[in-house]
């Protein structure tokens, strides 16, 4: 890492140096390295999950299909609620005009029996245009006092589909649950496999103090979760009183959904999640009691335990169960309860299983991932052909510079830091030019000062001599046994040889020549030249 | 520049090979079920549709989903419906259970898988080859066999027996169907006699779930063909048969109003019937009377009566699973569901909770016996006793296959009950008159009205 920094560093200096297209070239390097750091960002904040867009969409497609299924909930229990309405008051109205009272049912057979073959029809008519799988209408009264359990057993007709589909108002087939066997014979219908003849009250919540009449009575409720003796069936029931003129309650009717039709009706939804589950069931305290409501098709999955309501995780609410878990919404339903049932609210929800949540959560980051760690990787590729390329010549061009110790380095093949090089080396000696680094213009004129010097006369050439000595002027005369008249005039016939304006020029030339280390050059003078 | 090519292709197929990783596996495969084994009852192939689900269906990705459970007329009723294209009539299930019967009135029969496509010669050998031809139809095999039954006699002990010890009635005597009626004759005038303020209220002893299989079995084993030219034919065997159970039904010994026996039996108005050994399930050991008081009461089974001097001849039912074409996934996660189904061990634990017999071989030699030795519900036993004597004693029979067995069918039940209904209403209107017509030939005079309405006139 230093020495990528160090290299770095060392690249930039020369980047600021160097031509343009090599300034290009690095940019591009800077680039590909930032955009490879900024792919790690992107990997590892995808890896965390910190950018994962899975609990806003689950919660949405959640709320949406909720929403969905309440609304659609809403408007058939509001139905039935109306059409429970509708019921009573026919009932009313039919055993109005029978002028009977409960109390004159009491452990008479044949009044029953004509009763409730009056009951029919309306029954059975209510329960081909209702959103049901049965019908029912119980009285106060019971045909035999003194039997065992009359106190709990009370006469009336319940009626049930035999064939419960979700749709299955055209073909149905209906079969007496509770009544008089003669009503079945007379209507053509089969008793049901496990029929009974009147119905046993304690097994209808809130339909005891219904049938009292006394005190506050809802204008209608539903039941909890009930299980119908000796089958394999659980049902919730709407119980509407049927009150008679002078307000007294004649008797409790109703219609019942079925676990096996509310399945039917509410199918686990397959989505791209996982299946999503309705339930509806009374919530007590935070928990979720689905072994009092009434769920959805659930593939298997809910069962009959209690539902944990754990707080909220990632903006979705975890409902825990006995073995599984869920995430989903929940909320209230405005469906009245029994008049003495606990108060219970009931609540609507929506679920979907928890590990199917995390295998979704766990595959929408995995997109992410892959194309974050994809884009690092092309990325690094990138750089890491920069480099190879153009960067680690750059590098190790720089580091021939430092290192070499007078030795001439091998061409690095970028001339600018051959160029840069060669000028660090002058630099680095001075006094030192070689002859090589002359610029071309300057050598040909050291060149004719050395020709020209070969023209000078014997006496001309010992005092040019004694002056590349270092000798003064003043000094010659005595050296060579003449004048100063006639030093002056050798002077004035060197300096037209040379081509040199005076003596001054003379002396630098011959400063610059020595510089160059071609000083012997002046002093050995070439044979045919003498 | 080579190693850094391979770098880049691997990160591009990593990018494209990792989402795919974390996909969820393909949607599970749902297959609807309508089946009649349980009906309203808790019904055993639920439950064992509910441990595929949880184990071998969870593994192959197969859900199987009941839609409807009821019984095989309402199936019958409803699968002609849709095949037919009624409106109002549901869609058609993947499987549903069927007779023969339904799958000859359809009207178009290619709607069936053929199983012999799903099914190996070898794996097909396990089965009871009369059980496999009972499902093949027009040389496909449409019906695959789950369960079978035959037919018992049911008899409520308790009624019987303060029947029999106040007239001295013996069960023995129900071995015949002339035993039989002679009993329901005794049964209704005692009954009767019960209330001497009020005439005529003598109770029926017995009901047939299916008068039509009394008439069919009852002439084949007088040595008669029951069918000729593709209608009932009325023979002397037939005359026998109607002959035998007239007089007592114009007496009011016989339950002539339609559905099904369980119905008087657990209201207390008839002692006995002949019904499915699969109704077992619906049998309940109580009877409710109309003053709403209960009793207790032990169901007992006897062997299906037979004629005098006839052969041991009983009918041989049970309906299997027929499968609707759509997909070849479905179809074999179908087929996989059924084989899983029909696993000897399984097959086994699931017929002798519901009153039937297995399908395969093997089943029947070493599972059969040791389950019915673990039942501990007397009826149970009792109903396994006998339908293993019978195995024995008797000979099976199986009706034909028929274009126009059901047009046949509902046309002689109904017209059996219809005419006697009408004779029982005279020979009550006559109040015991005397020189009133006596029951016999009231009898007659229904079969003489039974042959007008099926468009037959008897031989000489």
């Amino acid at each position: 890492m230093k020495n990528k920094l160090s290299e770095l560093r060392l690249v930039l200096i020369s980047a600021k140096k160097q031509n343009n297209s090599l300034q290009r070239r690095l940019a591009l390097y800077f680039v590909s390295i930032v955009l490879a750091a900024f792919g790690a960002l992107v990997l590892v904040l995808a890896a965390t999950g910190v950018v994962s867009t899975a609990s806003r969409s689950t919660r949405r497609a959640l709320s949406l299909q909720q929403a969905n299924t309440a609304s659609v909930m809403n408007s058939r229990f509001d139905a039935l609620e109306a059409q429970g309405i509708n019921l009573s008051r026919r009932l009313a109205l039919v055993l109005g005009n029978m002028g009977t009272s409960a109390e004159a049912l009491n452990d008479d057979e044949a009044a029953i029996a004509r009763t409730e073959q009056t009951v029919f029809e309306p029954l059975y008519g209510a329960m081909q245009t209702a959103d049901c799988s049965g019908v029912y209408f119980v009285m106060n009264a019971t045909v035999n006092s003194s039997a065992p359990e009359a106190e709990s057993s009370r006469c009336g007709v319940y009626l049930r589909y035999a064939n419960v589909r979700a749709n299955n108002k055209l073909n149905p087939y209906v079969m007496l649950f509770r009544g008089m066997a003669e009503v079945a014979r007379q209507n053509d219908l089969e008793l049901h496999n496990r029929w009974n003849l009147e119905m046993n009250i304690d097994n209808m919540p809130g339909c005891r103090a219904a049938l009292a009449g006394g005190g506050k009575t809802a204008d209608y409720y539903w039941t909890e979760r009930v299980h119908l003796p000796d089958t394999w069936e659980d049902v919730i029931l709407l119980c509407v009183p049927v009150r008679g003129a002078d307000g007294s309650v004649m008797g409790v009717c109703g219609f019942e959904l079925s676990a096996l039709y509310f399945q039917l009706t509410y199918p686990a939804t397959e989505t791209e999640y996982g299946p999503m589950i309705a339930v509806l069931a009374p919530e007590e305290d935070g928990a979720v009691c689905t072994a009092d409501g009434i769920s959805g098709g659930d593939d298997g999955l809910l069962g009959d335990t209690e539902l944990l309501a754990a707080g909220k995780g990632e903006g979705l609410a975890t409902f825990t169960a006995e073995k599984t878990s869920f995430v989903g919404t929940a909320q209230e339903m405005k469906l009245p309860s029994a008049p003495d049932s606990a108060g219970e609210q009931w609540t609507l929800l929506t679920l979907l299983p928890k590990a199917d949540y995390e295998a979704y959560a766990r595959s929408s980051r995995i997109g992410p991932i892959a194309a974050s760690l994809g884009f690092l990787l092309v990325m690094l590729a990138v750089s890491f052909l920069l480099s190879v390329k153009y960067v680690r010549p750059i590098v190790s061009g720089l580091e021939a510079v430092q290192t070499s110790g007078g030795e001439t380095p091998g061409n690095t093949g970028i001339a600018e830091i051959d160029e840069l090089y060669r000028f660090l080396r002058n630099r680095a000696e001075p006094g030192q030019m070689t002859v090589d680094g002359l610029p071309a213009g300057i050598k040909a004129m050291f060149d004719s000062f050395i020709q020209h010097s070969y023209t000078l006369t014997d006496a001309e050439r010992t005092i040019f001599l004694y002056y590349i000595d270092g000798v003064q002027i003043q000094d010659i005369p005595d050296l060579i046994y003449t004048s100063m008249s006639t030093v002056r005039k050798h002077n004035r016939s060197i300096y037209d040889k040379l081509g040199v304006a005076g003596k001054d020029e003379m002396m630098l030339y011959i400063e610059l020549i020595r510089r160059c280390g071609r000083l012997q050059e002046l002093y050995d003078v070439p044979p045919g030249k003498k | 520049m080579k190693k850094i090519a391979l770098i880049l292709c691997m990160s591009l197929c990593c990018a494209l090979l990792l989402p795919a990783c974390g996909k969820k596996s393909t949607e599970p495969i749902t297959l609807t079920v309508w089946h009649v084994y349980g009906g309203q009852t808790d019904s055993p192939l639920n439950d064992l549709i509910d441990q595929y689900n949880q184990t071998e269906g969870a593994k192959n990705g197969v859900n199987v989903q009941v839609t409807s459970v009821s019984n095989t007329n309402t199936i019958h009723e409803a699968v002609l419906a849709a095949a037919n294209g009624e409106p109002g009539a549901a869609e058609l299930p993947d499987l549903f259970i069927s007779y023969p019967k339904t799958v000859a009135a359809l009207p178009d029969k290619s709607i069936l898988a053929d199983f012999r496509d799903y099914f190996s010669a070898d794996e097909l050998s396990a089965y009871i080859p009369s059980f496999l031809e009972d499902g093949t139809v027009d040389g496909r095999l449409v019906i695959f066999p789950v369960a079978k039954s035959t037919e018992v006699l049911f008899v409520d002990k308790t009624l019987f027996d303060r029947f029999a010890a106040d007239t001295g009635a013996r069960l023995e005597d129900l071995s015949t169907w002339e035993g039989l009626y002679s009993t329901a004759d005794k049964y209704t005038a005692w009954t009767d006699a019960q209330t001497p303020d009020v005439p005529n209220d003598g109770k029926a002893f017995f009901t047939h779930d299916y008068p039509f299989d009394y008439f069919q079995v009852g002439a084949q084993s007088l040595g008669e063909d029951f069918f000729k030219n593709g209608a009932v034919n009325f023979g002397p065997a037939m005359e026998r048969a109607w002959d035998t159970v007239s007089g007592a039904a114009v007496r009011g010994g016989v339950w002539l109003k339609d559905g099904y026996a369980t119905d008087p039996m657990r209201t207390g108005e008839v002692a006995a019937s002949v019904a499915s050994s699969a109704s077992v399930l619906y049998y309940r050991d109580i009877v409710t009377y109309p003053d709403n008081t209960s009793e207790n009461i032990k169901i007992i089974t006897l062997p299906c009566p037979v004629f005098e001097g006839g052969e041991k001849l009983v009918m041989q039912r049970g309906a299997g699973f027929c499968l609707v074409k759509s997909t070849q996934e479905r179809e074999k996660a179908a087929c996989d569901f059924l084989r899983w189904l029909t696993e000897p061990e399984r097959n086994t634990q699931f017929v002798t909770s519901a009153g039937y017999l297995p399908v395969t071989q093997e089943a029947f030699d070493t599972c059969l016996a040791p389950a019915v030795e673990k039942l501990t519900d007397e009826k149970y036993r009792s109903l396994y006793s006998v339908i293993l004597q019978m195995q024995r004693d008797y000979t099976f029979y199986t009706p034909p296959q028929l274009e126009t067995y059901i047009a046949e069918e509902d046309a002689l039940q109904s017209g059996f009950r219809q005419t006697l209904s009408e004779a029982r209403n005279e020979y009550v209107a006559q109040g015991g008159q005397k020189g009133g017509a006596s029951a016999e030939s009231l009898g007659k005079a229904a079969y003489e009205k039974l042959l007008l309405s099926m468009g037959n006139y008897a031989a000489g």
